[in-house]
């Protein structure tokens, strides 16, 4: 189907130098393409932070885990569910805080990317928390048994990971790596203040788990107001022992501690700190812990 | 026959030319994503979700409108290999612009997590909770779209060959919006 050629709309194609020019202008111009591609994409960037640079620093440090969470690798799931009191409704029009029962599920871990390590009890214990609301919303929390987090930023973290990375012959980290990380991190320095300071329970059962970032509540008249999380058992504090530093089941928090063998005692009246509700596991183990916020100290 | 009989329908040229940034921002913003932590990403994945379904909606549009509106037939000048990989080319478009989003989607069903479009706007799941279909799903949707920049990169040079070194009217039955069809 030839057309009647129309010389105001065609032209000849191109052929020789002329078209090599266009050629090479075409080419130049994907080349700039790719090039915008590849700096968005961090290809020029070997000091960006990345995902897939955190998970390398995590095995670089942990090792190689197929089937296991890069960090909180050691952990156990429970489900139960959360007693909203409605006290938050003053402070948040978040779904989550209005009075009723919410299913959720849960997972207490110890910090770092091995799954068989050893339970001590320095080691970071973690809770999370996966509240699942009516209407498929979903609610995730991730809380430390330590006061602070002792950095503020990926960044930071990633930097502190790869700085306390332990010698595979001495055990420990290289003094002058965490040296030079302490120096360029102040917060951290006064964070491990903090944490060092703290007294560790006996159990995952009695520990208090607190948010490591701070949120913002929100009410429906739009005032703000900055809080953290925290997981406060209702059953008694109990110190951890020196008899369980020599203790030789490497999984004792797992096995032992977590069954509670203090009786439950009644939520007494909380004095700073406003109690959003009940939540408790259908294992045995956990008990009643209460979701609170801490007032901004 | 005239030249400006031989362009796409206006419906055709305006789909092309809107889907055209729409996915070439979305192909810039994934691989940015997937290159950064924190409130970059968090930012970055909030236009992601919404903006993929957009390309969902208008791909399914777009083709029945191919199908009323066929493109114009290409040039008789045109060796018979370049039209199989045109018209090769073209397939591998729209299925890549079907199959990018529905694994984006799949996936976030086998995580799960919420499908979130835009506040409480949420898509239900189209896939059982599966970590590693989830794997699976993550890995294909990254891998076709590195995939959909490379054709989009052969797309768009075949386009300029057209239009500055063949010079055969194939670029301006896209690219034109005047009447007469002006090179």
């Amino acid at each position: 189907m030839n057309e009647p050629p129309d010389l105001s709309t065609r032209r000849a194609p191109l052929s020789g130098a002329a078209a090599l020019v266009r050629f090479a202008l075409i080419g130049v111009l994907l080349l700039v393409v790719v090039g915008a591609f590849g700096y968005v994409g961090g290809w020029f960037s070997p000091s960006r932070l990345t995902q897939d640079r955190m998970m390398d620093a995590f095995e670089a440090v942990g090792g190689d885990h197929p089937g296991f969470r890069r960090n909180h690798a050691k952990g156990l799931c429970v489900t139960g569910w959360f007693e909203s009191n409605g006290n938050a409704v003053a402070l948040s029009k978040a779904a989550v805080f209005a009075a009723g029962r919410v299913p959720l599920i849960g997972r207490f871990a110890l910090a770092g990317g091995m799954p068989s390590q050893a339970d001590k009890p320095a080691t970071v214990r973690s809770m999370a928390l996966r509240f699942l609301p009516p209407g498929g919303q979903e609610w995730r929390t991730g809380m430390n048994n330590i006061p602070v987090f002792p950095v503020n930023s990926a960044q930071g973290f990633y930097e502190q990971l790869l700085a306390f990375k332990p010698d595979p012959v001495s055990g420990k980290p290289d003094p002058a790596a965490v040296q030079d990380f302490l120096a360029g991190h102040p917060e951290t320095a006064r964070a491990m203040i903090l944490i060092r300071a703290r007294a560790v329970s006996s159990s995952f059962a009695d520990s208090t788990y607190n948010s490591l970032d701070a949120f913002r509540m929100v009410n429906a008249a739009g005032v703000s107001v900055p809080v953290r999380w925290a997981v406060v058992p209702l059953q008694e504090f109990v110190a951890e022992s020196g008899a369980q530093h020599t203790e030789a089941d490497k999984n004792y928090l797992f096995d032992h501690r977590l069954l509670h063998r203090h009786q439950l005692r009644s939520p007494g009246a909380a004095r700073r700190h406003r109690a959003f509700g009940r939540s408790a596991a259908q294992c045995p183990f956990l008990g009643l812990c209460r979701l609170i916020h801490v007032a901004r100290r | 026959m005239n030249a400006h009989q031989a362009r796409f329908s206006p419906l055709s040229r305006v789909l092309h030319w809107l889907m055209a940034l729409m996915i070439v921002a979305m192909l810039f913003i994934g691989t940015g994503m997937a290159a950064s932590v924190s409130e970059r990403y968090r930012f970055l994945i909030a236009i992601h979700r919404p903006l993929g379904l957009a390309v969902l909606i208008l791909v399914a549009i777009r083709l029945v409108n191919r199908l009323i509106n066929p493109p114009p037939p290409l040039p008789d000048s045109l060796p018979p290999l370049q039209r199989v990989a045109a018209k090769a080319s073209h397939v591998l478009l729209y299925a890549l612009m079907f199959i990018i989003p529905l694994l984006g989607w799949g996936m976030l069903s086998a995580a799960p997590y919420p499908v979130v479009i835009y506040g409480s706007l949420r898509l239900p799941p189209i896939l059982p909770q599966n970590p590693v279909l989830y794997s699976w799903l993550r890995e294909l949707h990254g891998d076709f779209a590195y995939l959909l920049f490379a054709v989009f990169l052969v797309h768009m040079g075949a386009a300029l060959m057209h239009g500055l070194i063949r010079r055969d009217g194939v670029f301006e039955s896209m690219a034109s919006w005047s009447r007469r069809g002006r090179p």
